[in-house]
């Protein structure tokens, strides 16, 4: 198992993109992690994983974020604190609440579309036609990952609709944060509802260095924060089992996502915390097709972009490129490409079967 | 447990004769209380609903019924017996006092919930027609089911519809259909008692309950308090509102719902604040029986409502079946009271005073009832003589009524009255100041409360039901958790303002017709008989009053 000792010296950092804001709250209740006696937290059922011997044994060790899983009382109440104004409803992160539920409905939308729902069982044959089954889990028996989980607002609902989902986040304020969270849901323990969720402290290439296989691999927001996109999309590609989907979402390099993201957003508004967003690192839709195709060896079935409407208060989705997605699409399906991802905008890729990944892998 | 709640809890239970005019709405405190929550027994549930009247047994209801919210652990909490519902036969020749009108749009949502089906058609009278005018200039307004347009959509509905979409697999298109399932014009509205309704409900949730939907009905049962667990001794599920009962468990809920009535004590708990006023009236309710062969409006006037705006408020005669009616009577509280003790005699000849005679000969009629109820004078025969009197002036004193066909068709006389069917109820407008916090959502009455001149506060109350169930149907679908204030706010800013914008209306029309001023008289009447005469805007009015004014549907 891969030390969580080396993380710093990985290519891909993957957090979520308010990991800079937290980390700069956290750092003096930090630097009491080892002046107070240690105690057990009990997170979360998928806690005693192996993760939490391997932290335990790293607790002397100079890196503080390893002393993930000993924690004392105050730290405790803070990471509550934090979790709590994370997961406020009209607190910082207001936005990225309201975007949840589009994009789990582009989630389950491309799953549809893909045949990773009906492929596990998890829709009726009568729903075969519908684009929205009914069915209160239809994401049972699918193993989703989430790269760059954050507080687990997408990780939460996913697991809510059944999936059995591994949370990452690189950032420890995020991980026990969403943890914290995650405790008050009991749909969410894995005993009363088919859906179980797990967070790790850990990044994508431990994951992968562990053997692990995903039928469905999600990374939102995640991609322009990373240090080395490409290989980032590399080790996401791994992540997939073969046939399985991996969905992502960025923002592109435009004016206008300028104008949206970090003038209005962070500076006008103030809807995000100011330095949220780099947009240097913004990646645009054609690039982002080519990185997936090439590096993570997934064929781009889907792209769609995705807006915030100020008359409704919703994100709604836009026009995808295949004319799908309108259907239940707000005034901005009106939009069609290239202004419909002209700022954030989601992409569906699909992994060929084993034999295929074989016969390319030389390329 | 504060003796405030305990208060709001007992008054919040129907008490028609209560004379506690508008409390002050202070917030009643609900501290965290952490020394009880250990002693009692604590379950975990999905949706928590408070209060077993129309609204919360219907949204139970519409909860079972869709597939996706039936997987959901549900409970319904109502201090009154409701499997007592379930054994109602009424005799034919019996009616309850408290009778509904049902729009065609609650109708459709009752069919689609399965609760129509189970209703005895014999007991549902088809209201065709409306005539409402005005006692003390005459001016008159006709409404007719033939007159609505049906398929125009309006400026009202511009103003009126939200912007909510409607999800896929909700069928809420307006159900044109009868009660036998018949395609034809459909009536203005249904009137049935709020028993029978209440009947179709217990069957359905029993039915439910016996096809395995986790649905907990704790009848005769109180809430006694509710509180939320907060700081250092707080369970995983701290910010859940914890119910105490007063059968000793305590229900923690992810989502709790007011459906509690007009003093709801969830409204208190979520600590928001509740708008409005008390009018000083009372309505009066009572079961008629009438003689159809003396109303001169076609058809012996079946299936016509019959309402006239008096100084002291409006009456209104509400069509059953075999020669009953429900009486609406909005008044004074001291008339009120007298005509609950009347002598049923003198109780029908004042009904049918109140029709026909001039709001001066009404103030005589009142003064003549005697401390304990008895008449004065004889009522009977001062009414004959004054009618007889009033019929030969009426045509050169009124202001004519439009166009409408019927000219000034007179209502049924009223023969009798069924015994022990007169009850005041307190009259009041009252609107919160929102509708949703987290994890609390109100509907119903809780959530507004309506002077009943229009018959639309149940209709309100249904068309909420109709709206939370859909947006709890879109959350489970998209993951999200269902109490979260994120999941409820689509059923706020759907459903705020067209309860405001009814509540508004009815209320200015309560006004308006609460007095007797030359100058408003004059308006007013000329509103009436203008409204009479434009053709869109009584369509538009009628519509509105239907419900046929929908969300707008986006594809
Ligand atoms: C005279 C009159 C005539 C009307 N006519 C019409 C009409 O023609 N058409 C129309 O649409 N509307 C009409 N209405 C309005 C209609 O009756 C109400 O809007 C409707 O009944 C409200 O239903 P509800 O379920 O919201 O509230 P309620 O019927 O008040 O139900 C609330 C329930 O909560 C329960 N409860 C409260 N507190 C607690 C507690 N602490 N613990 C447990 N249970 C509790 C109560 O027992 C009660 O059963 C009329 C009203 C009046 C007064």
């Amino acid at each position: 198992m891969a030390s969580i000792g080396r993380i710093t010296t990985r290519i891909t950092r993957i957090s979520s993109p308010h990991h800079v804001l937290r980390r700069s709250i956290l750092q003096p209740a930090t630097a009491r992690f080892l002046t107070t006696t240690p105690r057990t937290f009990h997170s979360h059922n998928s806690f005693n994983d192996t993760t939490a011997a391997n932290n335990n044994n790293n607790n002397n060790n100079n890196n503080k974020e390893d002393a993930i899983y000993t924690v004392n009382k105050e730290e405790i109440a803070k990471f509550a604190a934090m979790s709590d104004e994370w997961w406020a409803p009209q607190g910082p992160f207001k936005m990225l609440h309201l975007m949840n539920p589009p994009r789990i409905r582009y989630i389950r939308n491309r799953l549809q579309a893909s045949g990773a729902l009906s492929k596990n069982g998890a829709f009726g044959a009568e729903s075969g036609k519908e684009e929205f089954s009914v069915g209160r889990f239809p994401l049972q028996g699918l193993s989703i990952l989430d790269v760059g989980c954050g507080g687990g607002l997408l990780a939460e609902a996913l697991a809510r609709l059944g999936a059995k989902v591994t949370g990452l986040d690189a950032s420890i304020e995020n991980i026990q944060m969403a943890r914290i969270h995650a405790k008050k849901d009991p749909l969410l323990n894995g005993v009363s509802a088919p859906g179980s969720l797990e967070y790790r402290h850990q990044t994508a290439e431990q994951l992968l260095e562990q053997g692990q296989q995903f039928d469905v691999v999600c990374s939102m927001e995640v991609i322009e924060h990373v240090e080395n996109p490409a290989g980032f999309l590399k080790v996401l590609g791994q992540l997939i089992k073969p046939e399985g989907d991996l969905i992502l979402s960025t923002i592109s390099r435009t004016p206008l996502s300028y104008f949206l993201t970090i003038f209005a957003a962070e500076h006008v508004m103030r809807m995000v915390p100011v330095g949220t967003h780099h947009w240097s690192k913004y990646i645009n839709p054609d690039e982002l097709h080519k990185g997936v195709e090439e590096l993570s060896k997934c064929e781009v079935l889907n792209i769609q972009g995705i807006g915030f409407n100020p008359l409704s208060g919703q994100w709604e989705l836009t026009r995808s490129r295949d004319g799908s997605g309108s259907a239940e699409a707000g005034l901005l399906g009106l939009l069609g490409p290239p202004l419909a991802e002209a700022s954030n905008y989601f992409l569906a890729a699909k992994k060929p079967a084993a034999a295929t990944v074989a016969a390319d892998g030389s390329s | 447990m504060s003796s405030l709640l305990a208060r709001a809890v007992r008054t919040g239970i129907r008490n028609p004769l209560s004379s506690r005019l508008h409390q002050p709405m202070a917030a009643i405190r609900f501290q965290s209380t952490e020394a009880k929550a250990a002693a009692t027994a604590t379950e975990e549930y999905d949706v928590v609903i408070v209060g077993g009247g129309i609204a919360g047994s219907a949204l139970a209801c519409a909860l079972a019924s869709n597939k996706a919210s039936s997987t959901l652990k549900i409970a319904l909490i109502e201090a009154f017996d409701l499997s007592n519902h379930i054994k109602w036969s009424p005799r034919p020749d019996q009616y309850s006092n408290r009778v509904s009108s049902l729009t065609p749009k609650s109708v459709a949502f009752l069919k689609k919930i399965g609760v129509w089906s189970e209703l005895d058609s014999s007991r549902v009278a088809a209201c065709e027609g409306m005539q409402v005018w005005d006692g003390v200039s005459g001016a008159r307004i006709t409404f007719d089911a033939a007159d609505v347009d049906g398929i125009q959509s309006s400026f009202l509905h511009q103003v009126f519809s939200g912007n909510i979409p409607t999800p896929p697999g909700v069928n809420s298109s307006t159900n044109q259909e009868n009660l036998d399932g018949n395609k034809e014009a459909s009536p203005l509205a249904w009137m049935t008692e709020n028993l029978h309704v209440q009947y179709g409900l217990q069957k359905q949730l029993v039915g439910h309950q016996a096809r395995g939907v986790k649905l907990d009905i704790f009848e005769k049962t109180k809430v006694q308090g509710i509180t939320t667990e907060q700081g250092e001794s707080a369970q995983p599920q701290g910010d859940w509102p914890a119910v105490q009962l007063d059968n000793g468990k305590t229900l923690v809920t992810r989502l709790l719902v007011g459906a509690d009535g007009v003093n709801s004590p969830v409204r208190s708990f979520a600590k928001i604040e509740s708008l409005g006023w008390d009018y000083s009236q009372f309505g009066l309710v009572g079961t008629l029986q009438i003689d159809p062969s003396t109303s001169t409006a076609p058809g012996q006037g079946k299936g016509i409502a019959w309402q006239r705006f008096l100084p002291t408020g409006p009456i209104a005669m509400l069509p059953l079946n075999n020669g009953y009616a429900s009486l609406v009577w909005s008044t004074t509280p001291k008339i009120a009271q007298d005509l609950k003790k009347l002598p049923a005699r003198d109780f029908c000849a004042l009904v049918n005073a109140a029709f026909s005679a001039s709001p001066a000969e009404l103030e005589y009629l009142y003064k003549n009832i005697g401390p304990n109820g008895e008449p004065l004078v004889d009522f009977q025969k001062e009414i004959e003589w004054r009618t007889s009197v009033h019929d030969q002036e009426a045509s050169q004193t009124m202001i004519r009524g439009g166009s409408s066909s019927q000219g000034d068709a007179k209502p049924p006389r009223v023969v009798d009255v069924q015994e022990n069917s007169r009850a005041p109820f307190p009259l009041r407008m009252r609107n919160s100041s929102s509708y949703v916090e987290d994890r609390v959502v109100l509907v119903g009455d809780a959530a507004h409360t309506v002077h009943p001149l229009a018959g639309q506060g149940l209709n309100q109350g249904l068309a909420d039901v109709e709206c939370l169930a859909r947006v709890i149907e879109t959350s489970l679908l998209s993951g999200s958790d269902i109490g979260n204030i994120h999941s409820l706010t689509p059923y706020s800013s759907e459903r705020f303002l067209p309860n405001l914008a009814m509540l508004g209306t009815v209320d200015k029309l309560s006004k308006l017709y609460n007095t007797d001023f030359g100058p408003v008289v004059w308006a007013r009447s000329l509103g009436l008989t203008a409204v009479d005469k434009m053709g869109p805007i009584k369509n538009e009015i009628m519509r509105f009053a239907m419900g046929l004014e929908e969300p707008s549907k986006r594809s």
